[in-house]
């Protein structure tokens, strides 16, 4: 299932862990799913309209994510990272 | 930049009138480096722009075998700056005009422009003065004469009254066994203003080899350029040694009486003066030993110092 | 020094791509026929000027604009009351950088208050630009001047004066501060235990460093015009890194639909970010709305410098930890960027990228994006990259004097590979840090002796290195043929830097043809699909795929033609070479020219597109090695032999690789030595090319260049951009020189002459006179 990447932040929400597998097959589904297993998460990861927010990013593979109904492999990678924001707002990652 | 009239005549009374007419409005134009961006960022105003260019004693450079160089007040720096009679009689000169700007701007900048702004910290200023030039000025009341030395009065302003034009700047043959040189110290290696500048011109007694007459002028020191006279004397009589050349160095910073701002502190700028009278005599000094004057008397050639290198 | 450089071409061989055309803009720049933002001249246009805070942080009490008005040759005067009041917290994409729009809006015009010198507060149109000037003397503003704050780090103190009584510091885990401050983002990256980490440690440095505000340095000013139709239509002429970009923010600003919107761009005299954001644009086009004429504005040096975003000054402290053999084990950054009046420095991308270029196992990065009385900072080249790089390279250098390690043999050590993590937690795909390190160690001038120097000349030999992402975002090209075989390739790609020909040889490459044959144009907003900036060194990478992709599609479509023309299936034809044949019978071929001059009769016109929108990123790292001299009586440095060697994955057209690599190293060396906003009380005190000094050519060597190629993991050719890695190692290599010259480290930019003559002198290492004037 998914790796997801979880910003420093964020860890204590997850014990301390960078790294959890969260099952789903699209962005949409495994953000479900991670808030569904630490619910803590929400407030950090989306603003009260369910949006993402704006202070993050998330990269699927390397790519940088518009829509969350971008599909998600077996082995896929999602990473939740500080959005690099002013001067640098480049949509892809390594 | 503001509207302004423009006048380019042909005889040097004709711009003496135009100028004496406008009661201090207007502003003589020849390479205009200077001029143009004052007038565009405000720092100068005229209601007049007199272009010289075409007023030919102004254009002329000329050498006379016995009274010397005469550089009329347009002559582009890069003209000075090429004349083999500069390069032999005034390496100060010489080495100033090639370091001015750029080599564009040198190609439009005028010597007597650069006298004529006034700026402290003007690279053809300590040159001419080390080297005894003198200003040619017409105006209403016929022409006259004044040493460049007491041609700039403060930063921007000179001697020159109403109506009054620079024509021309002489430069007399120095006597035998005379060099010079002129250095200053610049973060970039072109289009830069001096931090500091310094111009020294020796000439030794054939006789003893020490030193007969000594001229040292700094510039970007004070609020026009000036002599260094405590070094001057010290250096009177004495031979170019190392010791020597350093203690006047040490003297030269007297003269200095700098600002501090954006380009420099006045800390840093006494400490230049030091550093770069130091280099300026050694460099002299360099001329004069390449040209034979250091041997012992009576294996004199008889040559000007300056003579191998013209 | 070779003029030329090194290619160190790989595995496969091309065509078109690796050789040297001549650029297909050339001809109209060296003759002067470019057109660029101050070229536009339309009928009936007016000039327009604005009026500028002289106070860099004041509550303006009134704006009298009567007198003005009365002028006879005023047709138009503007305030922020003709803007459209922006209340929401949207946020303007400018595609490299973002901004909040209602901060941009205060960056065009002044609403009711002042927080730089030379905030824009009302703005003339005239019918001559005397006359503007005169009117916009007549406007009369009344200020309240309120106290400066000019220091970052003085900034953040609790009781500095506030510039936004409703700024909260955002904290990094996307909470909001308490009270207001000067703060406008805390960022935070960790990893492991950085305590642990530094008492394992064998050798622990910590430094600190400060770096000066600095510009861009764009030769050609702003420039913009504006037609507002009586219909609504807007028609904006400018010198922009991005059309669509610009387009975006005048439809955010104005609140117009985008649809009205054309905006037409023109060549660019140099850009490096400043050119994303709009200054200009949307006044012209309030201006020429409200005089029913076409306006155009234009600034002077002095309001570039003043009125246009330069780069964050910066205060970062830095401490790394090696055990004996070199290797990094611990590692902590605390990082203070200055936004100027505004949020939005690139410290993110400080933060990111400082550490990232080597595996540290443990380390904690704390960033600031804090706002000060000066103009609100845009992206420069790689923003954010040099200033980390400045500090981390720089302490990396001490630990291999202190280890007793050869510089580059510590980098390798610890440099990253595909698949570590960057600091933010993506992996890297490929990369070619290692490459380029080992090209650094093989090159003649590392393993040359350094020169020696003299008494009063010291000379020292530095290396540092750095990366940029190397983005990709959004491209759109077309194609379309012509009948002498021709093919007009239209991008929305701003042409900074020869992008047009790099372009245009990937369709020759592709088609067949040679890059005279491709005629690339850069299309205006109505004309082309969109296209993100030129910037975030994606052009040739993100808009090269693009024509690529187009060469696809349009080869496809070409081969149906062919089909006709030689009587077979599509299936049945092969291509290349810029041939079509029948892969069962080759002798029955026909060239793409002759395919193109038979469209009419095979079915009409082809049209062929290429779109990218998204690609994996392609990192791009870069080391230099440079020699300098330093006279120990003036402080002053030479640069004397400068090498800089980069990974390009492939470099399409070499030239325009090294000119990249030595351009950016030329700006960092200006950065490193010269250049610096000089402020005293908020007031810029060196606002012109003459006391704001960038290097010229008599202050820099020929710049050798060594392209290294590691193809990127992802579109074609294994292509990386190249345009901003090579600003990031320059500061630290220069500063590595003069340490290794001298002994002494300067941790503070620029190390201009008065600088490290007081640093020598501070260390006892000054010769000369320096008690010359303490009798005198």
């Amino acid at each position: 299932m998914p790796n997801v990447w979880v910003p420093s932040p964020m860890r204590d929400v997850t014990g301390g862990r960078h790294t959890v597998n969260i099952p789903g097959k699209t962005v949409r589904e495994v953000l479900a799913n991670l808030l569904e297993r630490y619910p803590e998460a929400r407030q950090r990861l989306l603003r009260d309209d369910g949006s993402l927010h704006p202070h993050l990013m998330l990269l699927a593979d390397g790519v940088q994510v518009d829509g969350w109904d971008a599909p998600l492999e077996e082995d896929s990678e999602l990473v939740i990272a500080a959005a690099l924001g002013g001067g640098s707002v480049v949509k892809a990652a390594p | 930049m503001e509207a302004f009239a423009y006048a380019a005549p042909s005889t040097v009374a004709e711009a003496v009138r135009l100028l004496a007419a406008a009661n201090g409005s207007a502003r003589p134009l020849a390479g205009g480096t200077d001029l143009i961006p004052q007038l565009q960022e405000g720092r100068r105003r005229a209601g007049l722009v007199v272009d010289v260019k075409r007023i030919p004693e102004l254009a002329e450079l000329r050498w006379d075998p016995t009274s010397g160089l005469s550089i009329g007040a347009a002559v582009p720096l890069v003209d000075v700056a090429r004349s083999p009679r500069v390069r032999r009689h005034f390496p100060a000169l010489h080495a100033a005009c090639g370091i001015i700007g750029s080599v564009m701007i040198q190609h439009r900048a005028s010597l007597g422009g650069n006298l004529c702004n006034a700026a402290p910290s003007a690279d053809g200023i300590p040159p001419l003065m080390v080297h005894d030039a003198q200003a040619v000025i017409a105006g209403p009341g016929g022409t006259r004469r004044a040493a460049v030395e007491a041609f700039c009065t403060g930063p921007g302003q000179t001697c020159l009254g109403p109506g009054e034009l620079l024509v021309a700047i002489e430069v007399p043959i120095p006597p035998a066994l005379t060099s010079s040189h002129y250095l200053r110290f610049t973060p970039r290696n072109e289009m830069d203003i001096a931090v500091a500048g310094v111009g020294a011109a020796v000439t030794l007694d054939p006789a003893t080899g020490a030193c007969a007459r000594v001229r040292i002028a700094l510039g970007a020191v004070a609020p026009t350029p000036v002599r260094a006279a405590a070094a001057e004397e010290y250096l009177s009589g004495k031979t170019l040694t190392d010791d020597h050349i350093e203690q006047a160095a040490r003297l030269a910073v007297k003269a200095a009486r700098p600002i501090s701002d954006v380009r420099g502190s006045a800390e840093y700028r006494r400490h230049l003066v030091a550093v770069l009278t130091r280099r300026a005599l050694a460099a002299v000094r360099a001329r004069l030993l390449a040209a034979g004057a250091g041997r012992p008397p009576g294996q004199e050639t008889g040559q000007q110092a300056h003579g191998t290198e013209g | 020094m070779s003029a030329t450089g090194k290619h160190r071409a790989s595995g496969q061989t091309y065509r078109v791509i690796g050789t040297r055309p001549i650029r297909h803009d050339a001809y109209d720049k060296v003759t002067g026929r470019a057109r660029f933002g101050a070229d536009v001249r339309l009928p009936g246009m007016l000039y327009g000027v604005l009026v500028r805070s002289p106070h860099p942080h004041a509550r303006i009490k009134s704006v009298d604009t009567r007198r003005a008005r009365e002028h006879p040759a005023v047709r138009a005067v503007v305030t922020a009351a003709d803007m459209p009041s922006i209340d929401s917290e949207a946020v303007a994409e400018l595609g490299e950088g973002a901004i909040e729009l209602r901060y941009a809006s205060e960056i065009i015009l002044a609403r009711d208050k002042v927080v730089f010198r030379g905030q824009p507060v009302a703005a003339v149109a005239a019918t001559s630009l005397q006359a503007a000037r005169e009117a916009a003397r007549l406007i009369e503003v009344e200020y309240e001047p309120l106290p400066v704050v000019q220091d970052p780090v003085a900034a953040m103190a609790p009781d500095a004066p506030l510039l936004h009584q409703d700024l909260y510091t955002v904290t990094p885990g996307g909470g909001k501060a308490e009270r207001p401050s000067n703060v406008a983002k805390h960022v935070q990256y960790e990893r492991g235990d950085a305590a642990a980490g530094f008492a394992a440690a064998d050798v622990v440095i910590a430094r600190e460093f400060r770096t000066a505000m600095v510009h861009q340095g764009y030769i050609e000013p702003q420039a913009a015009a504006a037609a507002w139709e009586h219909d609504g239509r807007l028609t904006v002429w400018t010198t922009t890194q991005g059309a669509f970009s610009a387009r975006q923010q005048l439809a955010d600003l104005l609140q117009i639909p985008v649809g009205r919107i054309k905006v037409i761009p023109m060549e660019v005299g140099g850009g490096f970010g400043g050119k994303i954001q709009v200054y200009l644009e949307p006044i012209a086009a309030l201006l020429s709305r409200q005089a029913g004429r076409p306006v155009k504005m234009w600034m002077t040096r002095a309001e570039v410098f003043t009125g246009t975003g330069p780069g964050s000054g910066t205060y970062i402290r830095c401490k790394l930890g090696a055990k004996r053999d070199g290797e990094l084990v611990a590692a902590e950054l605390y990082m203070v960027y200055d936004a100027g009046a505004f949020p939005g420095s690139p410290v993110g991308a400080g933060a990111v990228t400082g550490l990232s270029p080597y595996r540290i196992p443990n380390f904690r990065v704390d960033g600031f994006d804090v706002v000060t009385n000066k103009p609100r900072v845009q992206s420069y080249r790689a923003p954010g990259a040099p200033q980390a790089a400045f500090a981390v390279e720089t302490v990396l250098d001490e630990l291999a004097q202190a280890l007793d390690m050869d510089p580059v043999d510590l980098r390798l050590k610890n440099a990253a590979v595909e698949g570590d993590r960057l600091v933010y937690g993506a992996p890297f795909n490929r990369i070619g840090f290692r490459e380029v390190l080992q090209a650094v160690r093989d090159h003649p001038h590392y393993k040359a002796p350094v020169p020696g120097g003299a008494k009063t000349y010291a000379v020292g030999r530095g290396v540092a290195a750095g990366f940029w992402f190397g983005g990709s975002m959004t491209s759109t090209v077309h194609l379309t043929f012509n009948a002498d075989g021709t093919v007009n390739l239209v991008a929305g790609s701003s042409d900074l830097s020869g992008s047009r020909a790099s372009l245009a040889m990937i369709v020759a490459e592709e088609l067949g043809l040679e890059p005279d044959d491709v005629k690339p144009v850069v299309a205006d907003t109505d004309t082309v699909g969109y296209n993100d900036v030129t910037g975030g060194s994606r052009t040739t990478y993100a808009t090269g795929a693009a024509c690529w992709r187009a060469c696809q599609d349009a080869i496809a479509q070409l081969k149906a033609r062919a089909a006709k023309l030689l009587e077979a299936d599509p299936e049945a034809v092969a291509f290349g070479g810029g041939e079509f044949w029948l892969w069962e019978e080759p002798q029955y071929r026909i060239s793409i020219k002759e395919v193109a001059a038979s469209l009419q009769k095979t079915g009409g016109p082809i049209f062929a597109k290429g779109i990218v929108n998204g690609l994996k990123m392609a990192p791009a790292f870069g080391a230099h090695i440079v020699d300098v001299g330093v006279d120990l009586e003036t402080g002053k440095v030479d640069i004397l032999r400068y090498t800089a060697v980069q990974d390009a994955g492939r470099a399409i057209h070499p030239a325009s690789v090294e000119g990249q690599l030595q351009g950016g190293a030329a700006q960092g060396v200006g950065w490193a030595l010269f250049e610096e906003y000089v402020y005293d009380q908020g007031v810029m005190r060196n606002p012109t090319f003459l006391d704001y000094r960038l290097p010229t050519a008599l202050d820099l060597p020929m710049i050798d260049t060594v392209i290294v190629e590691v193809p990127a993991s992802d579109g074609p050719y294994g292509v990386r951009g190249v345009g901003e890695t090579p600003i990031v190692p320059p500061l630290a290599a220069v500063a590595n020189a003069i340490a290794r010259a001298t002994g002494v480290r300067v941790r503070e930019l620029p190390m201009s002459p008065e600088r490290v003559w007081r640093a020598l002198a501070a260390a006892g290492r000054a010769e000369g006179l320096f008690a010359s004037h303490a009798d005198g």
